[in-house]
């Protein structure tokens, strides 16, 4: 028995790190392909659809595989891509972006602005379900073209002309679905304007087909040359079962029958704001808009309702319901990325598999091993043939953190994506343990919080969440995180004010010694500073928590729980390291692990006292990714937080055209909010990469959308 | 004989009708759905998610049609990723029944050999020796063997790669580790089996007609010994092919395993009813052929069903 | 087959199996009482020092540290007692079922014991492991109890069979046939005159079963499953300790070999039981 553990110990001992500059090996130069760049990703992307992909994992990917108007540059900021040049209008409303002629598909036809507007009509339909859906919310319409209440009039109907973008004027859900349609004839499903034997779908006579657009819209394709409209329409498959249904043009007069012609609607015109077309400035008073009663066969469902206009075939003209000072930054998002309508419409769940997909992007893929690893290649049809360097990415896909950092070590990948190191590395690759970081490990700040929600609803004592918050002395959580980890007690993520360029100094209005966080949102230009937040304070803590004491009395609850994500050691550390500090104020708090599901449940249904959550933003904007989860009543205020001074700041924000009286008028709402401590921030997320020394230009960025298509082996 | 192999199938069909049903059930039961997130997202884009694999009809709906799917063949799509359930499995399962069973072969060749060479020199450090070593097998978990064997060998020595499966050496580690689990119950099974096949009468013959030691072991014991490792072998299967996920995600091997787990924890039905059914079938053909080769080494087993 | 004298004296033969017997009740009231010992030096589960993080063994910290700072000597002791606790209570539960089980299906015969050792048998085939985790997945919070119950839940098959053979030998037996002729109750005969006679197959099982059940528990800690924060089994603490070897090895030293201690010599006191009191049983 001694020798077994005797030997468990010298085994153990022998596996230890080795001393040296390097994480793990670095090949020499005779061993290095510069033709093919390895890299290690965390997960399986769960698509390579841009409309349907939601993950971490799938969205540098994603942007590598179709070109967007504007994509990411090294810093995460939008440069221009697909379009050139750009024009904001005055009002930071409407938006006209013009696009390179030289643009091809892989396939070899030629990108245009209605690829680009197709992908937000594919986006924001329901039928899509695209969870990105949301990312084109500052479109006129964008949400209500979601939920399907809003309609274009087919002809006058009350006081309305024919054209007229109208919604449904009551809260509840449309009767129905204006737009289905039958034939009395079998449906050729086609590419716009080929001749029917060129089908490569038919929908047999009586079956019932939902219109999606058609030809010669706002932002649709033009109508083929002496021609009537065309319309594309879809063909559903069962829900949930494999088929995925399919799209397809047909001559409009086809469709001859509207199932939904008599079903009754209420409706009235939108909101001024809400009018696609409407570019002027708003000023006066909303005129009246009454409510009239229309049948099925008035209304039709239309792209034209979206707020996006294709004037030709390499213009685009976005027009948004409030001044959107952030707009640029939708741009690159994968919602507003390209969609090859053709090859979409034949196999819309699956027409991203490597046999049948079609880029626009610097990289094209070859190869999709599942939860093993992809394949993407320099792409010979992309605007710019010099852009990629390497012939063939390489991606390794990884699950387990343990295992990717064992496959850099073992040089299995030239350079990893964020956060795939275990915690339990990071005080060997952070210096902590040999007194100097390994060259190779990077870390940058991310555009993300880690925060603990407060259930208002059940914790309703301001004093008691207050108490809560000062308890907790964030400084020592980095020490068991170990990944430089800025603890924070602001809510809104930035870079420490310590390591701000002087330009960004000077931006933001502050002093070095200043301290806390920064949000800068143009480099050297625009600054936010969150307001500080309620910084460990023992004494604090404890004035608040008599004050709760003798406010509630009895009432002073016994025990709190505090619900967390299972499956993560720094969950864990943190929960534990939070229970301890409140109960040296005598607050008894119970820890529950969860999957991570349940615990979403819980808290979208309000069942928890204190729970665990982190919010990433995409945009380095405060109000539009951080101050929202705290607007009274929305799906993703879990804390139930809700006061109307708050709202009211933010409301106030909103048309400000001046961006700094915008940061100044959000900053006073957060400041309310984080007074009443609905929220107990705890630090800013870093992104810790390993990236093997002869790899340049793969760097990441706050928003974790490395742009892999910059990065080269260089060889010695 | 063929009336055994139909009663049992037809017994197969109600076992995936109920894990089927078992599965539906539990993980609808379970809170949280499929498109929980802790992204932002409207009510209308959550709904929008929810309506394209019809989850806001009533329970019964959702039950009604996915028994319809299955009698279809059609297990129905994934909800988090891009894939069928058919496809996922068309993919991912050739993958761990390979590195299953280069496990099994791990086990009972080695398992077997201990075992014989502890009960020939039975009572003597070699049977102490071995036995411990098997020992040792059943009590290190797997999760604690294949960090171990990474660290010394990929980490430390270089010898072997830590994770994936880019070449043939990637199959060594997994297979040594998930064998281990499996060897020190077939070389104590086979002990046994063996202590009581040498004291019987036929090997005492055999001895008795001079044949060499090595022939009466390996010809004569062996077909007896081994019978305890046959029954053992099926239930043995049956865990390496459902239970070695842990080996899959230690080692990066992309099997069923890691789809099954995640399709717990993400909540999507579809891939764990698929799985789950996909599992249910193979053990009851696994029990099935198992049966048949006891029957086959057995005459009295035979006889008892004809 | 009797727990007689005899059995003792075979027992003590066994060397080796006495000597793990008093490891494992070495380790076992080490576990118990150590806590307490410790708290009386300042030492405890769950004082966090985050700023000391993982320190290797020293004097003041003989297994060394984990990353919050923690004593490893009292989390193992800790640990003990909830490994210990979940391998005996999730034995006893499926050595109540297994024993009702069997005991109901020999005795009752025909066409009851047929469907019953079916039930067995389908049971065999069904992904058990994968149901507990499904099960522990979708209850959402992790319980002691529902851990318990799950882990015995599953626990119980191959019990059930040997008591069935057990009984099945045993009710043709003369002294169960005298009691029968007697006029005693089916009952009162299973209980008074059959169990206590299949008390050995029994108890060497069950042996063999803790260290079983203790994988399967470490085995859920390992997905997360097992019990909850801050309470740690060894399961727990292993899975934590074998992510960590390459940097705090000493995580994994110390849950790690009391727990391989315990289990192997779990299985070498089951060994000789059964060489004890049951030595016609098959070795598995």
């Amino acid at each position: 028995m001694r020798a077994t553990s005797a030997g468990l110990v010298a085994a153990l001992a022998a596996c230890s790190l080795p001393d040296s500059d390097y994480f793990g090996r670095v090949p020499a130069g005779d061993e290095l392909d510069p033709r093919v760049f390895r890299w290690c990703n965390f997960n399986d992307p769960d698509s390579l659809d841009p409309a349907l992909t939601s993950s971490t994992a799938a969205s540098p990917l994603v942007s590598a595989l179709f070109d967007g108007l504007t994509t990411y540059g090294f810093d995460g900021n939008p440069v221009p891509s697909l379009a050139t040049t750009w024009e904001t209008s005055e009002d930071l409303r409407t938006f006209t972006f013009h696009l390179r002629g030289d643009a091809r598909w892989s396939s070899g036809r030629a990108v245009t602005a209605y690829d680009v507007a197709y992908g937000a009509i594919r986006v924001t339909d329901q039928v899509t379900a695209s969870p990105n859906a949301d990312n084109l919310a500052p479109f006129k319409g964008a949400v209500a073209t979601v939920s399907r209440r809003v309609f274009v009039l087919r002809r006058a109907v009350g006081p309305y002309a024919a054209g007229t973008v109208v919604e449904l004027a009551t809260p509840a859900d449309p009767p129905g679905d204006p737009n289905r349609r039958t034939a009395s004839r079998d449906l050729a499903l086609r590419d716009l304007g080929a001749p029917a034997s060129a089908a490569y779908a038919t929908v047999a006579a009586g079956s019932e087909v939902a219109l999606v657009m058609t030809s010669g819209g706002r932002a649709t394709l033009p109508t083929p040359a002496g021609a009537a409209a065309w319309a594309y329409v879809y063909r559903a498959g069962a829900p949930g079962s494999g088929d995925g249904g399919v799209y397809g043009w047909v001559p409009g007069a086809e469709l001859d029958g509207e199932p939904a012609a008599e079903l009754a609607f209420e409706v009235r015109r939108v909101a001024r704001a809400d009018e696609p077309g409407l570019l002027v400035a708003l000023a006066g008073d909303e005129p009246p808009r009454p409510v009239v009663a229309a049948h099925g066969r008035d209304l039709v469902r239309s792209p034209d309702a979206l707020g996006v206009r294709v004037p030709d075939a390499h213009t685009i003209v976005f027009e948004t319901a409030q001044p959107t000072p952030f707009f640029l930054s939708i741009t690159d998002n994968r919602a507003l990325r390209t969609a090859p309508i053709e090859a979409v419409s034949r196999a819309p769940t699956h027409w991203t598999d490597p046999d049948r997909i079609v880029t626009s992007g610097p990289l094209h893929l070859t190869a999709w091993r599942h939860r093993d690893g992809l394949t993407l290649v320099r792409s010979p049809t992309y605007w710019d043939p010099g852009a990629v360097k390497y012939e063939r990415l390489e991606v390794l896909t990884v699950d387990d953190q343990a295992a990717a950092a064992n496959l850099y070590y073992t040089a299995a990948c030239d350079a990893t994506t964020a956060n795939v190191v275990p915690s339990t590395y990071m005080p060997v690759l952070n210096g902590e343990q040999r007194g100097r970081p390994y060259k190779d490990y990077e870390v940058s700040t991310n555009l993300g919080v880690y925060f603990a929600w407060i259930n208002t609803k059940r914790v309703t004592n301001r004093h008691l969440r207050r108490a809560l918050a000062y308890a907790i002395d964030r400084t020592a959580i980095p020490h068991f995180t170990h990944g430089g980890e800025v603890a924070s007690a602001q809510l809104t993520p930035g870079t420490p004010i310590a390591k701000l360029a002087p330009a960004d100094l000077a931006a933001c209005g502050v002093t070095r010694d200043t301290p806390g966080v920064a949000l800068v949102m143009t480099a050297g230009e625009l600054c936010y500073v969150p307001p500080p937040g309620l910084a460990f304070d023992e004494a604090a803590a404890q004035r608040e928590v008599a004050l709760a004491r003798a406010e509630l009395g009895d009432a002073f609850p016994k025990t709190l729980d505090y619900r967390y994500n299972a499956g993560s050691e720094a969950h864990k550390q943190i929960a534990e390291y939070l229970q301890a500090a409140w109960a040296r104020l005598g607050i008894d708090v119970t820890l529950t692990a969860e999957d991570f599901n349940a615990m979403l449940a819980d808290g979208r249904a309000g069942n928890y006292d204190i729970m665990r959550f982190g919010q990433q933003g995409n945009v380095a904007d405060a109000e539009s990714e951080f101050m929202v989860l705290f607007r009274c009543g929305t799906p993703d205020n879990r804390g139930a937080y809700c006061n109307p001074a708050f709202d009211k700041l933010l409301d106030e924000a909103q048309p400000l055209r001046d961006r700094r009286a915008r940061n100044a008028k959000i900053r006073e709402a957060e400041r309310v909010m984080i007074e009443d401590a609905p929220v107990i921030p705890l630090y800013v997320y870093t992104l810790k990469t390993l990236v093997k020394p002869y790899v340049r230009d793969y760097h990441n960025n706050v928003i974790n959308q490395p742009p892999l298509w910059r990065a080269w082996i260089a060889k010695p | 004989m063929i009336r055994f192999i139909v009663r049992r199938l037809l017994a197969s069909v109600v076992v995936v009708f109920v894990v089927a049903s078992a599965s539906f059930l539990l993980l609808h039961a379970a809170p949280g759905g499929p498109f929980d997130t802790d992204q932002r997202r409207s009510a209308a884009v959550q709904r929008a998610m929810e309506d394209r694999y019809g989850l806001r009809d009533s329970l019964a709906a959702q039950y009604g049609r996915e028994l319809a799917m299955l009698a279809h063949g059609d297990l129905g799509r994934s909800m988090k990723r891009d894939v069928t359930v058919n496809d996922l499995i068309a993919q991912h399962a050739p993958v761990s029944a390979l590195v299953g069973a280069l496990g099994l072969l791990v086990a009972i060749g080695l398992g077997l050999g201990m075992g014989v060479l502890a009960a020939w020199r039975r009572n003597t450090r070699t049977d102490y020796g071995l036995m411990a070593v098997a020992l040792v097998g059943i009590s290190v978990p797997s999760f604690v063997l294949g960090p171990l064997l990474i660290a010394t060998i990929s980490i430390h020595l270089g010898w072997l790669p830590p994770a994936r499966i880019d070449g043939p050496a990637g199959y060594v580690l997994p297979a040594i580790t998930l064998g281990l689990l499996y060897l020190g119950t077939i070389a104590r099974l086979t002990r046994g089996g063996m202590l009581e096949a040498l004291g019987q009468d036929f090997v005492r013959t055999a001895r008795a007609k001079g044949l060499p030691e090595r022939t009466v072991v390996w010809k004569h014991a062996l077909r007896i010994g081994v019978q305890p490792v046959v029954t053992y072998l099926g239930p043995a299967t049956a865990a390496l092919i459902s239970g070695s996920f842990v080996v899959e995600k230690i080692f990066q091997i992309p099997g069923l395993g890691a789809s099954f787990v995640d399709s717990i924890a993400e909540r999507d039905y579809p891939v764990l009813t698929g799985v789950f059914v996909f599992y249910a079938v193979l053990l009851v053909l696994l029990n099935l052929v198992v049966d048949l080769a006891y029957g086959w080494l057995d005459p009295r087993v035979r006889e008892a069903r004809a | 087959m009797s727990l007689g004298p005899g059995a003792w004296a075979r027992m003590r033969q066994h060397r080796l199996a006495v000597a793990c017997g008093a490891l494992v009740l070495a380790i076992a009231v080490a576990c118990i009482v150590g806590p307490w010992i410790a708290a009386a030096f300042g030492l405890d589960a769950t004082t966090i020092d985050a700023r000391l993080g993982a320190t290797p063994p020293s004097s003041a910290h003989w297994l060394g540290t984990d990353t919050l700072g923690r004593d490893m000597l009292v989390r193992v002791m800790i640990g003990g007692r909830i490994a210990l606790l979940v391998a005996l209570v999730t034995t006893s539960v499926a050595l109540v079922i297994g024993v009702a089980y069997g005991a109901i299906a020999a005795y009752a015969g025909g066409l009851v014991d047929e469907v019953m050792m079916r039930v067995v048998d389908a049971l065999y085939g069904f992904p058990t492991v994968v149901f507990i985790i499904v099960v522990m997945s979708v209850l959402g919070t992790r319980s002691l109890v529902a851990l318990f119950a799950l882990i015995g839940g599953i626990s119980w098959l191959t019990m059930a069979r040997i008591v069935r053979g057990q009984v099945l030998g045993l009710a043709r037996r003369e002294f169960v046939e005298a009691a029968r002729a007697s006029g005693a109750s089916p009952t009162r005969i299973v209980l008074r005159h059959v169990l206590p006679n299949a008390a050995g197959p029994v108890i060497v099982y069950a042996t063999l079963a803790l260290p079983q059940v203790m994988l399967t528990e470490a085995f859920l800690s390992f997905l997360g499953l097992g019990v909850q924060a801050p309470l740690a089994s060894w399961g727990t603490l292993v899975t934590e300790g074998s992510s960590q070897i390459l940097v705090y090895p000493w995580l994994l030293i110390g849950p790690g070999v009391t727990m391989a201690l315990a289990i192997l010599c779990l299985n070498f006191v089951g060994d000789g039981l059964r060489d004890a009191l049951d030595p016609h049983t098959r070795k598995i």
